[in-house]
Parts: C-alpha cells; sequence; structure tokens
C-alpha cells in the first residue's frame, strides 16, 4: 500500500545522498568534504529514523518513481539492514580521515555507493534494482580506481565482470517482463511484492522459457555476488584497490547485493510453481551451485598466503551459504517483502559477515602501510601493535564463529535454518566448512602470536582505532544479543 | 526519572563505564580516577534513590519490573532483600573507590585496576537486581572473573599470580554446581524467572500437589546452588583461595572479599528463601538443605576462627574472619528451616549489611596501616595508635563491632542470630554451639589484631620507618564506615519489613558472657600479659597445635600435593591401565587364540587413523592448492569461466527438463 506520509522521509534520503555527493565533489578541502560526509550521515540517520518510526505505524509501505508504481518497497527488515549498514561505513569513514587513507579524496563516491545500496535494499522493481546495481558498479569503479596497477587491473575486470552479470540479468528481466506482458500486465509484473504474491503460470512451454529466463537471472545475480563459476573478479577485488575503498564496497555494495539475492532468487518458487518438478530441478541447481561456492571459497582460502586475499575467498563462501539461504525461503514459500523469522535471520548472517569481513579488511590496510601483506608479515603483530591486533582477533573471531560474537549466531542461525529443510549431507557439508572458515582464520591468528625475534612496541593511536572498536563491539553487542536486531527487523 | 529506568542505570553505568575507562589511556590519571568516583557516585545516589522511593512510597513488594519480552527476558526484582544490597554494595563501593585515590595512587596500572573494579560493581549490581537466575549467573561469572583478575592485579609477583588462579579454579567448581542447580530448575519449573517461579511453587505447593513433590523438585537444586554459594562465600571446604586472596591490594580485599563479592553466595541463598517464603513453601519439607546450610555454615565458622587465633599476616587474619563471619550468615539463613523463614532471614540478612561495613572498615584500616608501614607482618608492628590515631580508632570500632560489642551494628546483628539459634535449640543445638564457639574465639583474634597493630610495644621496624596517618582520602572513607557501623541497624529499620531492635535479658547475658570469655581472655593475655606468650607456645602441644592451625589445618597441602596430583594423574593412571590391560589381553588371546593376528589389526586401525587423519589434511590442502591455480589472473579466464558456468547451468537445466 502506497503510503504518502513516508514518501517525503524517503525521498529526501534517496534525493540527499546524490545532491552531497555532488556538493561534496565541488568542495577543494578535504577537512569540508568529510564534514559534509558527515553531515549526510547524520541526516541519514535521522531520515533512517523517521522511516523507521513510520513504518512501525503503518506497515509495509511501497513507493512509487515517477509512473512507476511500486518501485520501492520499506519493510522494518530493509530499514534496520540499511541502518546499520549506514552505521558501519560511517566507523568507515571516520577510520579513512582518521587515517588519511587516499579515500579521503573519494568522499562524494562513497556517498553514491551508500546510494545505490539504499536503491538495491529498498527497490521492488527489478528494473529498479537493476539501475541501481549498475549506479552501484560506477560507483564503486571509481572508487578503486588509483594509480597503480594492481587496483587498475582489480577495477577493470569488477568492471568487465559485473557489465556482463548486468547484462544477463537485464536479458533475464525483460525475457520475464516479456511472459508477464503476454498476460496483460505491465511493469508492475517486475515488481517483487507482486511476483510474490502471483498466481502460479501453466505448465508448458512457457514454464520452460520463463526457468530458461530465470536462470539468466541467477547467472547474473551469481556474477553479481561471486558465486561459483562466477567468482573470479572477487578475490581480486579484495586484494586490489586500497584496503579501506574494498571494505567499502564489501559494506555496501556487496551487502546490498547479497540482500538483493535473498530476495530476488526466491520468486522462483512463486513464478514456477505451476510445475513441480521443474521448480525442485531448479532447487537443486542452485544448491549444487551454493555448495560448491562454498567448498571452493573455503577451501581456497585454507592455504592462501595473501592476507586480505584470504578473506575475498571467505566472501565466495559466504555468497555460497546466501544462496543456500535464498533457496531456504524459497523452500518455505516465506513472502520476501514481509518481515519473518527466516528473512531476518538471513539478513542477519549477511550483514554480520560483511561487517566483519570490511573490518578485518580495514585492519589489514591499517597494518599494511606498516608492510604487512602476507601471513607472515603479522607474526609477533600483538607486540607491535597490541591493540590493533586485539581489534583484528575479535573481527577474525566472529567471522570464524567464536560466541560470543555476532558471527556465532549468524552461524548458528545459518545451521539452524538450513536443518530443517535440506539433507543431512547439506548439513554437514555447511558444518564442515564452517569448521574449514574457522580453521583458516585461528591459522591467522595462530601466527599474529608467534613470533621468531624480539619485537618492540611501535607507536598506535587509539584515536584512530577507535571506529573499529566501535564495530567490535557491535559485533559483540549483537552476539551477545542479536533479538535486539531481530525484533528491529521483524517489527 | 521512573523506578525502572533507575533500576537499570543503576548496574548499566559502571558497566558500561568500565569500557570507556581502557580508552582513557592517555587522558591524565586524576581524571580517570575522577571519572570511576563520578560514576560510583552517580550509582549510589541512584540506589538511594530506588531505596527512599521504594520505603517512602510504600511500594508493595516484591516489584517485578521486565524490559524485554524476549526469552529470557530481562526483568528486576526488588524486594527487601534487594533493598538491603543496595544498602551494601553502592556505599561500600564508593567508599572504597574514594579510598583507593590515595591507596592506589603509586600504581601505574590504573587504567587496568579501575576497568575491572568498575566492571565488578556493575556485575555484582546486577547480580542483586535482576529478576532472572539466568542472568544471575551470568554476573556472577562477570564477577568472579573481574575478582580474579583483580586478585591478580600486581601478577608480576608469582604469589599474587598464583592466588588468582586459584581463585578462579577453586570458585569455578562451585560456579559448575550452580550452573547445574539453574539447569535443573529450569528442567522442572520451565523457567528461571523469579516471579514465574514464585507463581509455579505456589501452585505446586497448593491441594492439587502433594507436598512432597516440593522436597522432590527442590532439595537437589537447592544443595546444587549451596555447593555454588560455597565457592563464592569461601565455606569449607572451598574455602583455602580468600585467605590467599589478600595477595591482591587491599582496596580489593574490602570490596571484594570482604563486603560485597563474598555476600554473593550468601545473597543467593537468601535470595532463594524469600522465593520459598513467597510462594508460601513450608520450609519444613526442605529440611536436607537447611540441615546441610547450618552445619557447613557453622563447621567452617567455627573452623575458620581457629585459624585467625594465630595468623600474623594482618590481612590474613580478616580473612579468617570474614570465612568465619560468613559461616555463621549461612548458619543464620539455615535455621529458617526450624524457626521460620522470617526470623531467619532477618538474622542472616542484618549480619550481612552490618558485616560489610566492619569488615570493610577493618579492611581500610588495615591497607593504610599497610600503605604506611610497606608490610603486612603483625610482628613489626605495634604502638602505631600515636602515629595514626584515626586509623586506630577506625581499627577499633570495626574489632569492637565484630565482637559484637553494644551499641555497635555487630552486637545487634549478633543478636539476631543469637535469638534464631536459641530458637532452634531443641531440634538443632548445633547452631548455638557453633555459634557461641565462633562468637569467644571472635572477639579474642578481634582484641589481638587491635592489641598487635596500635597497642603492643611498637617494634624496630615501625622506629624506623616512622609511619604517619593516612592521608584525607583515604580518612574519610574510614569515619564514613564508622559512622556506619553505629547506624545500620537503623536502615534496617527502615528496610525490613517488621524488624524491630529487641534485645533480652537472656541475650544480652549470653552476649555479656561471650564477650568476657573471648574479650576477656585476650586482654589478659595481651594487654595485661598475666602469662607469658612465649613460654606458653614453647610448650610442645601448642607448638603443634599452632602449627596445624597456621597451616590452615594442611587443607592447602592436601589440595596441591595430594588431591591436585592424584585428580591430574588418575585420568591417565587409569588410561594407561586400560590401555595396558587391552594390550595385554590381545597379546594373549591373539597368542593363545589367533596368533598375532588381532594386535596386527590394532596396529592397522591404529597407524590407519593416524593415516586418515594425515591424508585428510593433505587432501584439503591439496584440493586449495588446485582451486587456487584455477585463478590465474586473467581476463579472458574469468568471462570463459562466465560462459562456461552458463552454458553448464542451462545444460544441466536443459537436461533435466528433458528428462522429466
Amino acid at each position: 500500500m502506497i503510503n504518502e506520509g513516508i514518501m517525503l522521509p524517503f525521498y529526501t534520503l534517496l534525493g540527499i545522498l546524490p545532491i552531497m555527493a555532488v556538493v561534496v565533489h565541488a568542495l577543494g578541502k578535504t577537512k569540508e568534504k568529510f564534514l559534509l560526509a558527515n553531515v549526510s550521515y547524520i541526516a541519514s540517520y535521522v531520515l533512517l529514523a523517521c522511516l523507521s518510526v513510520k513504518i512501525r505505524s503503518t506497515g509495509i509501505s511501497e513507493l512509487p518513481l515517477f509512473s512507476l508504481r511500486k518501485a520501492f518497497v520499506l519493510n522494518p527488515t530493509s530499514l534496520t539492514l540499511a541502518t546499520l549498514m549506514t552505521f558501519a561505513s560511517h566507523m568507515l569513514l571516520l577510520g579513512a580521515y582518521m587515517n588519511r587513507k587516499s579515500v579521503m579524496d573519494k568522499f562524494d563516491v562513497i556517498l553514491f555507493m551508500l546510494f545505490s545500496a539504499y536503491g538495491i535494499i529498498f527497490s521492488d522493481n527489478l528494473i529498479v534494482l537493476l539501475l541501481f546495481m549498475e549506479i552501484g558498479l560506477v560507483s564503486t569503479a571509481f572508487l578503486f580506481i588509483e594509480r597503480n596497477r594492481e587496483s587498475i587491473e582489480a577495477t577493470v575486470k569488477m568492471t568487465i565482470m559485473l557489465i556482463l552479470g548486468g547484462i544477463f540479468l537485464a536479458i533475464g528481466f525483460s525475457g520475464l517482463y516479456l511472459i508477464l506482458r503476454s498476460k496483460g500486465l505491465d511493469l508492475i509484473a517486475l515488481s517483487l511484492s507482486y511476483l510474490s504474491g502471483t498466481p502460479q503460470l501453466e505448465q508448458g512451454s512457457m514454464s520452460i522459457l520463463t526457468l530458461l529466463f530465470f536462470t539468466l537471472i541467477l547467472v547474473g545475480m551469481g556474477i553479481e555476488v561471486g558465486l561459483v563459476p562466477f567468482y573470479m573478479w572477487l578475490p581480486d577485488v579484495y586484494t586490489g584497490p586500497m584496503a579501506i575503498a574494498s571494505a567499502f564496497f564489501i559494506l555496501l555494495v556487496d551487502t546490498a547485493d547479497l540482500y538483493a539475492l535473498l530476495r530476488v532468487l526466491p520468486l522462483y518458487e512463486h513464478i514456477l510453481t505451476g510445475t513441480y518438478t521443474i521448480k525442485m530441478l531448479f532447487t537443486n541447481v542452485v544448491v549444487l551451485i551454493s555448495v560448491i561456492s562454498f567448498i571452493l571459497g573455503e577451501l581456497s582460502a585454507l592455504t592462501q598466503r595473501r592476507l586480505r586475499r584470504i578473506f575475498g575467498y571467505s566472501g565466495i563462501a559466504d555468497a555460497g551459504y546466501t544462496l543456500l539461504l535464498a533457496t531456504y525461503l524459497a523452500i518455505l514459500g516465506i513472502s520476501i517483502v514481509k518481515p519473518s523469522i527466516p528473512l531476518a535471520i538471513a539478513t542477519f548472517f549477511i550483514l554480520f559477515s560483511n561487517i566483519a569481513l570490511s573490518n578485518i579488511v580495514s585492519l589489514i590496510g591499517l597494518g599494511e602501510t606498516k608492510g604487512i601483506t602476507t601471513i607472515d608479515d603479522i607474526r609477533g603483530l600483538p607486540w607491535r601493535f597490541p591493540l590493533l591486533s586485539a581489534n583484528l582477533i575479535i573481527s577474525l573471531l566472529s567471522l570464524a564463529g567464536v560466541p560470543p560474537l555476532a558471527g556465532f549466531m549468524a552461524k548458528f542461525f545459518v545451521i539452524s535454518a538450513i536443518s530443517s529443510t535440506f539433507r543431512r549431507l547439506i548439513v554437514i557439508l555447511v558444518i564442515i566448512f564452517f569448521g574449514v572458515c574457522a580453521a583458516y582464520v585461528l591459522r591467522v591468528i595462530a601466527t599474529l602470536w608467534s613470533k621468531t625475534s624480539r619485537v618492540t612496541r611501535e607507536e598506535e593511536s587509539v584515536i584512530q582505532l577507535i571506529p573499529f572498536i566501535i564495530l567490535n563491539v557491535l559485533l559483540i553487542i549483537c552476539g551477545i544479543y542479536p533479538r535486539l536486531i531481530l525484533e528491529f527487523m521483524m517489527r | 526519572m521512573s523506578l525502572a529506568t533507575i533500576s537499570l542505570l543503576i548496574p548499566l553505568l559502571p558497566l558500561v563505564s568500565s569500557a570507556i575507562v581502557p580508552l582513557m589511556i592517555r587522558v591524565r590519571r586524576r581524571y580517570v580516577e575522577l571519572f570511576s568516583v563520578i560514576i560510583t557516585g552517580i550509582s549510589l545516589v541512584l540506589s538511594l534513590v530506588l531505596l527512599m522511593d521504594v520505603v517512602l512510597n510504600r511500594y508493595e513488594l516484591p516489584l517485578f519490573i521486565r524490559y524485554t519480552s524476549s526469552i529470557p527476558s530481562f526483568s528486576i526484582f526488588i524486594d527487601e532483600l534487594t533493598l538491603v544490597m543496595l544498602l551494601i554494595v553502592p556505599i561500600v563501593s564508593f567508599l572504597v573507590v574514594v579510598f583507593s585515590l590515595g591507596y592506589m595512587k603509586e600504581d601505574e596500572a590504573y587504567i587496568r585496576y579501575y576497568t575491572f573494579i568498575l566492571l565488578f560493581i556493575g556485575g555484582m549490581l546486577g547480580l542483586v537486581l535482576v529478576g532472572n537466575f539466568l542472568y544471575l549467573y551470568l554476573f556472577w561469572e562477570v564477577v568472579g572473573i573481574t575478582s580474579c583478575c583483580l586478585i591478580a592485579h600486581w601478577y608480576r609477583r608469582p604469589e599474587a599470580s598464583k592466588a588468582g588462579v586459584k581463585a578462579f579454579i577453586v570458585t569455578r567448581i562451585g560456579d559448575t554446581f550452580l550452573l547445574a542447580s539453574i539447569a535443573l530448575i529450569y528442567l522442572r519449573f520451565g523457567t528461571l524467572s523469579y516471579r514465574d517461579l514464585i507463581s509455579k511453587m505456589m501452585l505446586s505447593s497448593t491441594i492439587t500437589s502433594p507436598p512432597i513433590n516440593i522436597a522432590k523438585l527442590l532439595t537437589i537444586p537447592l544443595i546444587l546452588a549451596f555447593i555454588g554459594a560455597m565457592g563464592k562465600s569461601a565455606q569449607f571446604p572451598l574455602h583455602v583461595w580468600l585467605p590467599d586472596a589478600m595477595e591482591g591490594p587491599t582496596t580489593v580485599s574490602a570490596l571484594i572479599h570482604a563486603a560485597t563479592m563474598v555476600k554473593a553466595g550468601v545473597y543467593l541463598i537468601a535470595r532463594f528463601e524469600t522465593l520459598l517464603h513467597y510462594s508460601g513453601i513450608n520450609p519444613v519439607l526442605l529440611m536436607p538443605f537447611f540441615k546441610t546450610v547450618v552445619l557447613i555454615g557453622g563447621f567452617t565458622s567455627l573452623f575458620s576462627a581457629t585459624m585467625a587465633l594465630v595468623a600474623l599476616d594482618v590481612k590474613r587474619v580478616l580473612a579468617y574472619s570474614t570465612i568465619s563471619q560468613l559461616g555463621l550468615m549461612f548458619l543464620a539463613l539455615g535455621l529458617g528451616g526450624y524457626v521460620g523463614l522470617h526470623e531467619a532471614f532477618t538474622a542472616g540478612v542484618s549480619h550481612m549489611l552490618s558485616h560489610a561495613y566492619f569488615k570493610a572498615l577493618l579492611f581500610l584500616s588495615a591497607g593504610a596501616v599497610i600503605h604506611a608501614l610497606e608490610t603486612r607482618d603483625m610482628r613489626l608492628m605495634g604502638g602505631l595508635r600515636k602515629y595514626m590515631p584515626i586509623t586506630c580508632t577506625a581499627m577499633t570500632i570495626g574489632a569492637l563491632s565484630l565482637m559484637g560489642f553494644p551499641p555497635l551494628s555487630g552486637f545487634i546483628s549478633k543478636e539476631e542470630i543469637l535469638k534464631v539459634a536459641s530458637e532452634a535449640m531443641k531440634v538443632m543445638p548445633w547452631g548455638s554451639i557453633f555459634f557461641t564457639l565462633t562468637s569467644i574465639l571472635t572477639a579474642f583474634y578481634s582484641l589481638r589484631l587491635v592489641y598487635l597493630v596500635f597497642f603492643a610495644p611498637p617494634s624496630e621496624y615501625v622506629t624506623k620507618h616512622k609511619p604517619h596517618e593516612a592521608e584525607s582520602v583515604m580518612t574519610i572513607p574510614l569515619i564514613s564506615l564508622m559512622v556506619l557501623c553505629f547506624i545500620a541497624p537503623t536502615f534496617l529499620l527502615y528496610v525490613l519489613e517488621g524488624y524491630k531492635i529487641e534485645v533480652h535479658i537472656h541475650g544480652l547475658l549470653k552476649s555479656a558472657m561471650i564477650l568476657a570469655l573471648g574479650a576477656g581472655s585476650a586482654y589478659l593475655i595481651y594487654f595485661k600479659e598475666v602469662i607469658s606468650r612465649e613460654r606458653v607456645l614453647a610448650l610442645r602441644p601448642i607448638t603443634v597445635i599452632n602449627e596445624i592451625l597456621f597451616n590452615g589445618y594442611y587443607i592447602d597441602f592436601f589440595y596441591e600435593r595430594v588431591l591436585l596430583k592424584v585428580l591430574m594423574g588418575l585420568p591417565s593412571y587409569i588410561a594407561s591401565v586400560i590401555e595396558q590391560g587391552i594390550n595385554f589381553i590381545i597379546d594373549r588371546a591373539s597368542v593363545i587364540i589367533l596368533g598375532s593376528l588381532p594386535s596386527y589389526i590394532a596396529f592397522l586401525v591404529d597407524s590407519g587413523v593416524e593415516a586418515f587423519n594425515n591424508a585428510l589434511v593433505r587432501l584439503f590442502v591439496n584440493l586449495s592448492n588446485i582451486l587456487r591455480s584455477l585463478h590465474t589472473g586473467e581476463i579472458h579466464h574469468y568471462v570463459s569461466s562466465v560462459i562456461v558456468g552458463l552454458v553448464l547451468v542451462l545444460l544441466i537445466i536443459l537436461v533435466g527438463v528433458m528428462m522429466l
């Protein structure tokens, strides 16, 4: 239902970011850019808070974009995700500024990334989703590009791959639209809320076509999030650009894309329900891709020596788990628009995995200025930089799934979700590869604590680490009391 | 500010502040100290506001405030016991933090110190306020861990480090039993919330359920919880950590090991008694539990008092005294099964309150002495009343209160215990026996303590050191506690429903007799020297007894040299026995029946398992290397993988469709 009382704050939220980005771009001094970027973030908090309060009383709201009805949908899950993502990226922004990272010149681009993330999270229409994904791609490319070979290479690879992904998505969405238009539907047919309530399509050749177009959508989304076999660009993106730039990508664009996967993929359950066996076939293919993704991701990380690359592969594994969760939502027939416990726990997983990953990558980036790039370089780090090491260890432990951190709850939710729906073999595989993840993370931690020669304490600033400390505190709080977030997501 | 907000802020402020203090590492020390004082001060003010609000507005107790609807829900439970604890924890915490400004001013690790102190205070306040056993356990652990960290504050000294580990291990034993108790309660009642437990217990004790069920349901969890309390409150045989815990700073000893943390066990048992009282359960049904509490509490009180008679370390005397007095509190609470819950509760809780103040006073006074003289050995003290008159007065008043000298608070609370012990005399004579003997010994060692520190002839060490009175930041808390030693019973009048200060002639006579025997003999032996102490100590039987008491009945020796070795060695010994047995059987059987086949199979299995492990690791590593090698870094390979992937997926789907 379209709620006009929500339109103003929502469009202000969407509108303010690109406008502020342009203004930031026009400003000369870094300090002014930083201040204005902070103002944009504060404005975002306020507007998100207004929207959250409104949603509590009005319920789920659908919003148009020009003549396109149902372009956006607001629900508590997406608002909570957006809020936490905003907060975490704000911390990264502060961290970048305090540590004098080169992204300080690109606050405008970061605001655009945030804008694209909002668009992806709140989009209700597949075309709008694709549009914001492309905006995300462009802004990420601008953020990554630096005057060094590795970052240029990573940017080019990412751009090419994501353009390909966008093409597959465009073809898939268009095909779907054509099929549905033959039923007399307009662009509203591409609305997620509409499609998740769509009556079943009849059997026959039409359903095969739908299946083929949906496969293209799956491939397109697979490229966007880094599923196997479309994953190869993802580790490069973790290693090539500046660490803080990669961290922004992980937190904003990657998280939003994974959330989009959670919402788009389950549509097949509603669209293909007329043909049970075809739906089962598609489910099996999706599960196969997800299993291969997390197996490949975790195994590849196991013997990796470059620190950021280890976590790049971890990102691939997380994409695999997310796809599995999306399939879980599909099998349950969950509405991807209305808040529900399965959607909330899946969102919890992607959010806190990516917060941990972005924090780890940022902290490694801080270490890179001191010559730390491979796993051997971190030996004795706690003695050299105790506070940096402590922060890194907390984020690593969260990623490994050690209680009482958020990563443990995230993984626990994944296991409890899939154990009720999938075969025992899948559950066992997930548990084993969570164990593999813990193994390579703990390998990093163990290497941290080993030292080959005398190491002396070097100077480190507490103030510069405060944003990352705050993110770790968030991981701890949400690990001890995950219900706090889940209740917000389901209210 | 609503009652709910105040109740939440009381523990929350110090908890959150404990996370802020480490971030103040670059801030000037004075500000860190001031911050800590302010936070504990605010918690104190809020506690008093809460207390006054509840008392003046005559809220119907107990009050249950629920904050979340999740399971387990976070809630706060306020009744008379909570209010008494709010008279203890915030007041003593604040005074100790103020005292620390002077006592710890030379200590470089002040950030760590204040972090753990604030975390401890928050944990303790949370523990007494929460209305759910799960959260109680959480705060119980917080309090335990911070206590161990504070004991080992000067960890570079091996004794301090060892004491911290010892405290952790011993209290861990008790904590495990408490966890088991909580688990059993949940299994049997399906809830850990105090309010819901009261309702369920009330239901169980009505006509529909025969009363025998309550005994079956509650006896074991209560006994397990009591073992948990024994660990925290240092009752025999889990008392060994408390004397060693004196290695920590004296402020830590005053706050944690005298006034607050060790009371957590007493609080736990008192809490159970309040729940029983609210649910109307007849305590007679739970006699095994109450008997256990009386006997262990009483035995510990006497046993520990004997060790205090001969200790030479001023803090050790106070540690043994604390164990002993805690035993009396348990004794009082345990007598609830004989005289009624309300009377026993009043006795135990009033002694808990008065003990907190006079024991904190004694510890802080000892701290002032140690700070001045840089020694804990009482043989190196003496004659300090000339140099430290305020501290002398403080310690004397503390000792008099401990002895039960009227009109101090210790006298009032001991009268309460004496009253319940006398009432239960016919059915539980041990209560009276333990109380009387302990009180006599308490009076003796208290006076001995004061004499050796302040009134004995000054030693050469004292004359060389020329100590001086503590600075005002240390004496002000002493003076405050001295006042509290007088007015504590007044607090109880306002807080405990039906509390009356009643002193009967029979009780007065008994107290006078106890004081006469205990303090009188100490006075004659030490002040008047009617007999030569050296000649008495030289007697062989006395030397042996002295040795046994000085070494704590060799219990520590038994734990460390015998029990620990047995417990650590036993599993491997049993394993080696079993392994040898199996090997023997296999060898013999294989020789006699099947030749060498079984041992060959065993060998294969062993090496197979190891080989499997190695193979698995190699497999994972090789797979990882293979998968990594797929990543060439060439963009055309990336695009190719997309196309190949797309083709494969489409192929699988098309083949699947065709097969359907």
